[in-house]
């Protein structure tokens, strides 16, 4: 079954983005829908529909928490354990599809910075805890020096991650690193979790997101262009965690095939592509798995330039969680819709049309989503 | 290796058999009494078949390499005196479990692939904790 001309996004908002001490989660959160409503062109009242993400490993997040803030009870109304914004989507999606509600706000908002969570902190102490194996640049930095010895793949070929993603939010006003990272610093660079550098690993930064979900036949009484949502797919990997291979998430191939068989798509459609990246890792993983370029070869395509501005394929033009800020892969869907309708300014992609987010939850579930200018 | 202040509880009814078996210098892990499926960590029941409970039974403490990191700063500051320290996963020859820890040598001398031994080292009177080391080495220290 296809999705397409079912829903669209017809607003986004997107605070202000780094340190934002003395304010909530909720409150950052409901700041995002306030400027995504403005951006549509709606009052919340508007809205009959709230879909909420927990905040991060902070606190906040819930629906009736957020809804309550919002002043507003919607006919529909949940909280998702998880972020990365496809998720959250693809509920708006089927939420509109059983008619459940038809003007939906998704929203995030986290202060984890402000919070000083410390992502080192184990979940739990095991063998491999007590050891010292903490923090997501562990299981990151293994499925990296895995792909190293299968592959051949260098430092310098993954640094090209990081260091387009620089050049990218350079030309982004909210990005929160803007200082030039050339390959010689990356690689100069010591390493946090061999083989990965401070630059391979997402900052922990505060602020909210926002996006407004419509259906696809209200889109065109909205101020602004909309981004329709031409496929969506998920997989889950619930069981994967007790064999090595699943470092290496080859179960994202899933979403790939079905996103590709639902939307009519390829990668070849691709104008401008969003991958969620708590680490550089994440981009490698699934530039491979989504047929950007043979599993295994990724480090080869990234030395070819391609996702670098002029590229022919930009990739994270937002500059990512490595570069942007860490909204849990939230901004990556805003900036793709703003690409579509042509707000990016200098580092606006010409002609762009579709543009494709992949994200994961990290060894368990991965989704994805196309969105285009056209119905 | 630097005694870690990160320590296990040792006591919880789950995993106590594995913290005690390392304590006897064994790597004991569940197996499951209806279908025979091993596993690790412990968990309460059998995730192929979903029968409760699992007898405790030994498997060889060695393996291979199948991948490995090297902390070189400490993510948390239970580790602060420790870096640089490797991580290694080794794939258990024994039902290919994967068991997560840290490796004794020098990183520059690690290498995917390679054999892998258990080492056990007691930290406290009641914690005994694995670690890997390649396979001659440790026969050689400790065999």
């Amino acid at each position: 079954m296809s999705v397409r001309g079912r829903a669209a996004i017809v607003g986004v908002g997107t605070t202000e983005q780094g340190e934002l001490p003395g304010r909530s989660a909720d409150e950052v959160a409901v700041e995002a829908i306030s400027l995504a409503l403005a951006d549509a062109g709606l009052g919340k009242d508007d809205l009959d529909g709230l879909i909420t993400c927990r905040a991060g490993l902070g606190v906040g997040g819930v629906d009736t928490g957020v809804g309550e803030l919002l002043g507003i009870h919607p006919r529909y109304s949940a909280t998702l354990q998880y972020g990365t914004c496809n998720f959250s989507l693809h509920l708006a999606v089927m939420a509109i599809l059983a008619g459940l509600a038809d003007t939906i706000a998704i929203a995030y908002g986290a202060t984890q910075r402000s919070e000083k969570i410390n992502f080192g902190v184990p979940h739990s102490v095991d063998l491999a805890s007590t050891a010292g194996f903490v923090h997501i640049a562990g299981p990151a930095g293994l499925a990296l020096q895995r792909h190293k010895y299968l592959y051949g793949t260098t430092d310098e070929q993954f640094g090209n991650i990081a260091v387009a993603q620089r050049q990218w939010a350079q030309l982004n006003p909210l990005a929160i690193f803007q200082k030039p990272l050339s390959m010689a610093e990356y690689l100069e660079q010591p390493y946090l979790v061999e083989p990965l550098r401070r630059a391979d690993v997402t900052m922990i930064s505060d602020g909210g997101a926002a996006l407004i979900v419509t259906s696809a036949d209200r889109a065109a009484e909205f101020p602004k262009p909309a981004a329709h949502v031409r496929g969506i797919a998920e997989t889950t990997a619930l069981d994967g965690g007790r064999t090595p291979e699943n470092l290496m998430r080859p179960w994202i191939a899933n979403v790939a095939r079905d996103l590709y068989a639902s939307s009519g798509m390829g990668p070849q459609d691709v104008d401008a592509l969003y991958i969620q990246d708590p680490t550089a890792v994440w981009v490698l993983q699934m530039l491979e798995y989504y047929g950007f370029c043979p599993v295994g070869e990724g480090g080869r395509f990234l030395a070819e330039g391609h996702t670098y501005p002029g590229g022919r394929l930009p990739l994270n033009t937002n500059g990512g969680q490595l570069s942007e800020s860490y909204m849990w892969g939230w901004l990556h869907l805003c900036e793709a819709v703003r690409q579509l309708r042509g707000e990016c300014g200098p580092r606006q992609i010409p002609d762009v049309e579709v543009a494709m987010y992949c994200s994961t939850m990290t060894f368990a579930k991965g989704a994805a989503s196309i969105i285009s200018t056209s119905r | 290796m630097t005694q870690p202040r990160l320590l296990p509880d040792v006591k919880n009814p789950l995993a106590a058999p594995f913290w005690a078996g390392l304590r006897e210098h064994r790597l004991v892990v569940q197996r499951c009494p209806a279908c025979g499926t091993k596993r690790y960590p412990a968990a309460p029941l059998c995730t192929a078949c979903l029968t409760p409970g699992g007898e405790w039974v030994d498997v060889a403490p060695e393996g291979e390499l199948w991948s490995y990191v090297v902390y070189r700063r400490a993510l948390s500051p239970a580790f602060a005196d420790d870096v640089p320290y490797p991580i290694g996963l080794v794939e258990v020859d024994d039902a290919r479990l994967q068991i997560l820890s840290r490796i004794d040598a020098p990183p520059d001398s690690i290498s995917i692939g390679a054999r892998m031994r258990a080492r056990f080292t007691p930290v406290t009177e009641t914690v005994t904790l694995l670690s890997w080391a390649p396979a001659e080495e440790s026969a050689a220290a400790h065999d």
